[in-house]
């Protein structure tokens, strides 16, 4: 271990090292550069040691070092978060996941697996895909996110619309707690349902009420047949309508996405090419899955609201690798988009679905009067947004006009009876629009929820709660370059 | 705070008197649920100025307050209240309900699949609210019972089959907490992460932090198609239940709900009107005797004859199920049934045989440890009902001290702690 810890005693470090083995600790200027951030850039800070443990027994032992540090402690997975949730509090410890990535069990006949947090969403499907199950949350990052990361977000996917987002999935935790107790939550065969759900607050708690360790998830049998569609549209406002008539109609595909002609164009230029048309301003991808017959005559409904929207052609197939095909362009567009600019801001709203085609103009008037480029691909199905935003970081006045625009977005949302954030959180980003949506009394309670589980302020502080009270953020909101202060590059 | 030794008496009505005089809110001293004294505030506002003015008196003159609807879920909920009324006050969430909103829906956006109702609200007519938008509400608990009441039992009746806990559906609630703190959690969104999911810990927490005044609901499509079936009666529950496993593990019958009663197996299928048919057809390759009936209110009537509130049910994996009832038959005789679901199977044992044991809780939902006296086939596989320790236990008791510090909403038994 290389070590430019300034701040960590040997005796600490020594102590850590033999807990997790020497590959295990990182205090060295090069590791702590590397976790600066997750995915959200805007806002970096310097952590005092990574930690990467491979047993929860390791994790505990570990966690009992850090405090008698004196440290606080950021949970992170594979740092694909997008709201800067996984960012380290300066001088404070990362405790990564990044080497616990075993699948403990696959329970064919019961249906459920049990994965340590590390694992990859994508792994945990492939190691279940012989018995003809599968997990059923798939965020677009599903080949580098971990299932952890995902119960700290409550990751969705495209397929959320039907199968829902992780904490459907989540039947037990093992989590470590602030004084290095390992607790297990639920578990295979337990129904709770007449119980205190103390599952639910912490799926989605952003890493701020424990360090989970492993995580035992439902598994789903693989649907008899899946049919994918792609509806091609000359106007993205006619794509957005449809998708709320499905809605109206109470159809129930398993996915309905939209890609804009931005987002097109940078999927078919890249390695991810996956044959969407060039002459459609908007496509719209859906999947059916369930009995044959259902699949047929859902598949029909979809088709006919389709076309009676506007869609000047619609493309069906069952078969396996074309079905794949499309699918990569849609999980690959946020990378595909690399091409447009060398920074991506994903906003993240989540609208009702009867009003989405005016949150897309929201957003596409936000961008376009601050002279921005906006791509978007979406949970149509759900309601959430994604408004890609390209830009520099290294221009400061793209930078803050990125910002403008997304809290503009955002307030539309909110306006609109929508909400700030539909999976990636709330993170650092968007602490200050928690006053949007929630009164002091609100938040106040979320505090003490936290409290409860976490009273030290161990886990991941300063994150998700707005650190001033709304009253003060109303009447003087900060400068919108402010948040980056601390330790922001 | 109150402590579980504190016997249970008839509440000092004077001070409540005065507390409901300053808050505006009306009181009657006999017209609650088994005729214990009821408050009713016609606002929520009025509501939570009584909660705050009971817990500022609480020191001085101790009181327990129980939310209540229709009184339905009480026995669930709140077995103390339900068997001592007199030692209550209970604030009745159906006052909420105004001449703006009789039935209680405060919105309900069938282009959405949304529902945002009060907490008073009946979920009968809720659930033919929805009906006329095309949508179902889950759970399809029938009887006299109120939203408030079913979020605050964790009931989930025989929807969690094919839909999950109903917990899973709630997307947002409005409460008031046990200072009277008028909170909001979640939202009217299907998909929505901000912030803490408080209204996840009320789902189920039987009112211990204070009442639910509103809920926002995902709903689902009504199904173009439902069968309710049966099968003819089996020689025992075990080869009952071995049937509805085979159901259970063909992948290509996409069952709705699945559960035995005296030895008969139930089926419910729903879906796309030509799926439903050909799910029929291949149900009754694997089935004799296959009879159809009405579907609603008999099944869930039969799914609901051994899951009362004293019934004892025991929760293991589908996979010992088969096991686990064999071996209660032989040691307890005739079974009231099973609940097979795809993550979790349940026995139901009738209450006289068990609580004739004289090593058996009377019932589960006091949550006892039955562990030393269960066969050993079925120790294994029991999920432990244990008062969990540790961090859990210290958890719950500042949730507890956070949202409700005078204990107005605390039940002895629940939740459990070591």
């Amino acid at each position: 271990m290389g070590s430019d810890s300034k701040q960590l005693s040997r005796r600490h470090l020594a102590e850590l090292e033999r807990i997790v083995g020497k590959k295990g600790v990182r205090a060295d200027a090069t590791a702590r550069s590397a976790y600066e951030s997750d995915a959200f850039m805007l806002q970096r800070a310097s952590a005092e040691v990574i930690v990467l443990p491979r047993t929860t027994a390791e994790a505990a032992a570990a966690v009992k070092v850090l405090r008698d540090a004196g440290l606080v402690v950021v949970p992170r997975g594979a740092g694909t978060g997008l709201s800067g949730g996984a960012r380290p509090v300066e001088n404070g410890a990362i405790v990564g996941t990044a080497r616990m990535r075993d699948v403990l069990e696959v329970n064919a006949e019961d249906r459920y697996a049990r994965v340590q947090a590390g694992v990859v969403n994508v792994h945990l499907t492939a190691a279940c895909a012989d018995a003809g199950l599968f997990y059923g949350p798939d965020p677009s990052s599903q080949t580098a996110c971990t299932i952890g990361g995902n119960v700290g977000n409550n990751s969705g996917g495209p397929h959320g619309f039907k199968y829902g987002s992780t904490n459907r999935h989540v039947l037990g935790l093992t989590m470590v707690d602030s004084r290095g107790e390992v607790i297990q939550l639920g578990g295979p065969g337990a129904a709770g349902d007449g119980d205190l759900d103390l599952l639910g607050p912490v799926v989605g708690s952003e890493g701020m009420l424990g360090l989970v360790t492993e995580v035992t998830v439902q598994l789903l049998p693989r649907p008899e047949k899946v049919e994918t569609l792609l509806c091609l549209f000359e106007s993205l406002d006619a794509c957005c309508d449809a998708v709320s008539e499905m809605i109206a109609r109470r159809l129930e595909p398993s996915a309905i996405e939209i890609l804009d002609r931005l987002t097109i164009e940078a999927v078919e230029a890249s390695v991810l090419r996956a044959g969407y048309p060039d002459n459609a301003e908007a496509v719209m991808l859906v999947e059916v899955e369930g009995g044959d017959e259902e699949v047929d005559a859902t598949s029909a409904d979809v088709v006919e609201v389709a076309r009676a929207f506007g869609a000047f052609d619609t493309r069906q197939t069952t078969d396996p690798a074309e079905r794949k095909r499309l699918w990569a362009g849609r999980k690959g567009a946020f990378g595909a988009m690399g091409r447009i600019a060398p920074d991506l801001y994903v906003a993240d709203v989540v609208a009702p679905r009867t009003r989405l085609r005016e949150i897309v103009t929201a957003a596409t008037i936000a961008c376009r009067e601050r002279n921005l480029k906006l791509a978007n691909v979406f949970h149509a199905g759900d309601g959430n947004l994604h408004p890609n935003i390209s830009y520099d970081r290294r221009d400061a006045d793209e930078v803050r006009r990125v910002l403008e625009a997304g809290r503009i977005i955002m307030e539309a949302c909110v306006d609109a009876g929508g909400s700030l954030t539909g999976e990636h959180g709330i993170g650092l980003e968007k602490q200050d629009e928690m006053c949007l949506v929630f009164s002091d009394d609100d938040l106040a309670a979320m505090d003490q929820l936290r409290s409860a589980f976490d009273p030290d302020a161990f886990w991941n502080p300063g994150k998700m709660l707005p650190v001033r009270g709304c009253r003060e953020i109303h009447t003087r909101p900060l400068p919108a370059n402010a948040p980056a202060a601390e330790g922001a590059s | 705070m109150r402590t579980a030794a504190d016997p249970i008496g008839t509440l000092d009505l004077d001070p409540v008197r005065a507390a409901c005089q300053e808050a505006g809110v009306e009181l009657e001293d006999a017209g609650g649920v088994g005729g214990g004294p009821v408050a009713r505030p016609a606002t929520e506002a009025s509501l939570g100025n009584l909660v705050a003015r009971l817990a500022e008196r609480s020191r001085q003159s101790p009181v327990r307050l129980v939310p209540t609807g229709s009184g339905g879920q009480l026995r669930w909920c709140r077995p103390d209240a339900s068997l001592a009324p007199a030692g209550f006050l209970q604030l009745s969430m159906g006052a909420l309900l105004g001449d703006e909103s009789p039935t209680g829906v405060v919105e309900y956006v069938p282009g959405d699949g949304t529902l945002t109702a009060l907490a008073g609200a009946e979920l009968s007519v809720l659930r033919a609210a929805v009906a006329e938008g095309g949508h179902r509400l889950t759970p399809a608990i029938f009887g006299s019972c109120t939203l408030g009441g079913v979020l605050a039992s964790g009931r989930s009746g025989l929807d969690r089959h094919s839909f999950g806990p109903t917990r899973h559906h709630l997307l947002g609630m409005r409460m008031i907490d046990g200072t009277g703190r008028h909170l909001r959690s979640g939202g009217r969104l299907v998909k929505n992460v901000t912030g803490f999911d408080l209204h996840r810990l009320h789902a189920g927490a039987r009112g211990i932090f204070g009442p639910i005044v509103e809920a926002s609901m995902r709903l689902m499509p009504a199904p173009e198609a439902e069968q309710y079936l049966t099968s003819s009666r089996a020689a025992t529950t075990a080869a009952a239940v071995e049937i509805a496993l085979a159901i259970r593990g063909s992948t290509r019958i996409r069952e709705q709900g699945l559960f035995v009663r005296d030895r008969v197996v139930h089926v419910l299928l729903s879906g796309r009107g030509r799926q439903v048919e050909a799910d029929r057809r291949r149900l009754e390759s694997l089935v004799t005797g296959l009879e159809e009936h009405n579907p609603g209110p008999g099944a869930e009537a039969f799914y609901l004859a051994g899951d009362g509130p004293s019934a004892v049910r025991l929760s293991t994996v589908p996979s010992r199920i088969c096991e686990v009832t064999s071996a209660l038959e032989e040691s307890l005789g005739e079974l009231s049934g099973a609940v097979i679901q795809p993550g979790v199977a349940q026995v139901d044992l009738p209450h006289e045989r068990v609580s004739g044991a004289s090593a058996w809780p009377s019932s589960l939902e006091a949550q006892i440890s039955v562990r030393g006296a269960v066969p050993e086939p079925l120790r294994s596989s029991l999920v432990t009902t244990a008062p969990p320790a540790g961090p859990e236990s210290r958890w719950t008791r500042r949730l507890v001290e956070a949202f409700d510090p005078a204990g107005l909403f605390q039940t002895e038994g629940f939740p459990a702690r070591s």
